[in-house]
C-alpha cells in the first residue's frame, strides 16, 4: 500500500479535481473555503505548502500561465492531477470506506 | 480612481517569506483575492484577511530558513538560553553589579532572538543590517570575556563556552546575511 494521504492533502487534491482546468492557487484556496471549510478562512500558507508537497510527491503537476490585470499582471501556476495522484486519491477513498464498512454511522457519543 | 492594493508592508513581508520560484504566483494569487474581498467586504476586512494570510507563511519561512542555516539556528538558541540563564542567575545570586550583568545578559539573549527572527526575513535589507549591527556589541562582549577568562587564574568554563558560542554566532550571522539571494527587498 502506498503512503496514505492526510485529510488536508485529500481536500486539496479534491479541490484540484473539482476545478479541473481552472485549478490555480487562488481558485484552490477559494474552493477549499467555500466547499470544505465553510466556517472559517483557510490559511493560504498551509494550502501552498500542501500543493508544493503534493507536486514533489508526483501527485500533481503544474504549469505557469500569464497573469491578468486583476492580479497586477503576475503569473499564475495551474495544477493538474497526475495518474499517480488519481490512484492515491482512489486508494485513500477506498481505505476509508472499507474502514467504515463494519461501523454504524454516525458513531454513538458515549 | 484609487488602485486597490494590499498594505505595502505586508506585501514586502510576504515577498521576504516566499521562496524565489513561487514569489510571483503566490503574491499574485493573494493580490487577486484581496481585491475581490475588498470589493465584497471593505478595506478593513480585506486588510485583516491579508495580514492573517501573510502570517500563515511564517512557519514555513522559519522552517526553510533554519533548515538552510541549522548551525546558526542552534547556536542562537543556545546563546539566547544562555543570556536568559545568566540574567536569572544574576538576580538569584544578587550579583554586585546587577545592572551591568543584566545588560550583558540581555544583550546576549536579545541578539540570539533577533538573529532567529531575522533569518526568515533576511531578504529585507534593513533587518539584515540590524542583525549584522547587533553582532558588534556581542563580539565585543565575547572578546572581552574570552580575554579575561584566558588571563585569569581560575578559568570559568561556562564563560569560555558562551564567549566561543557568541563568536561562532557572529561569524555565521555575517556569512548567512551576505549569502542572502540577490533579489533583495528594500524596506
Amino acid at each position: 500500500m502506498a503512503e496514505l494521504l492526510g485529510t488536508f492533502e485529500q481536500l486539496v487534491l479534491l479541490a484540484v479535481v473539482r476545478l479541473d482546468e481552472d485549478a490555480y492557487g487562488r481558485s484552490v484556496l477559494r474552493e477549499m473555503e467555500q466547499t470544505f471549510v465553510r466556517t472559517r478562512s483557510v490559511a493560504a500558507g498551509a494550502v501552498y505548502a500542501t500543493l508544493d508537497r503534493l507536486e514533489q510527491k508526483g501527485l500533481l503537476k503544474s504549469r505557469l500561465a500569464e497573469g491578468t490585470p486583476a492580479r497586477d499582471g503576475r503569473k499564475r501556476r495551474f495544477y493538474r492531477l497526475t495518474a499517480h495522484g488519481s490512484a492515491a486519491l482512489n486508494e485513500a477513498k477506498s481505505t476509508l470506506e472499507s474502514g467504515w464498512r463494519s461501523c454504524s454511522w454516525p458513531l454513538e457519543v458515549l | 480612481m484609487k488602485t486597490i492594493a494590499p498594505p505595502n508592508t505586508m506585501q514586502q513581508l510576504l515577498l521576504a517569506l516566499l521562496p524565489a520560484n513561487s514569489r510571483e504566483t503566490i503574491s499574485g494569487d493573494l493580490h487577486e483575492a484581496y481585491v475581490e474581498r475588498h470589493r465584497q467586504s471593505g478595506s478593513f476586512s480585506a486588510d485583516a484577511w491579508y495580514v492573517l494570510q501573510v502570517l500563515s507563511f511564517l512557519p514555513r519561512g522559519c522552517i526553510d530558513a533554519y533548515a538552510h542555516n541549522p548551525l546558526l539556528a542552534l547556536v542562537c538558541c543556545f546563546t539566547a538560553a544562555s543570556g536568559a540563564w545568566l540574567g536569572t542567575m544574576s538576580i538569584l545570586l544578587r550579583h554586585q553589579h546587577l545592572v551591568q550583568s543584566e545588560s550583558i545578559a540581555g544583550t546576549i539573549a536579545a541578539q540570539g532572538l533577533l538573529t532567529l527572527a531575522v533569518l526568515p526575513l533576511r531578504r529585507i535589507r534593513m533587518l539584515r543590517w540590524v542583525a549584522l549591527a547587533g553582532c558588534l556589541p556581542v563580539l565585543y562582549l565575547a572578546a572581552g570575556a574570552l580575554y579575561s577568562t584566558l588571563h585569569s587564574t581560575d578559568t570559568e568554563g561556562y564563560i569560555l563556552l558562551i564567549s566561543l558560542a557568541l563568536i561562532v554566532q557572529s561569524v555565521l550571522t555575517w556569512i548567512a546575511m551576505f549569502r542572502t539571494p540577490k533579489t533583495t527587498i528594500t524596506a
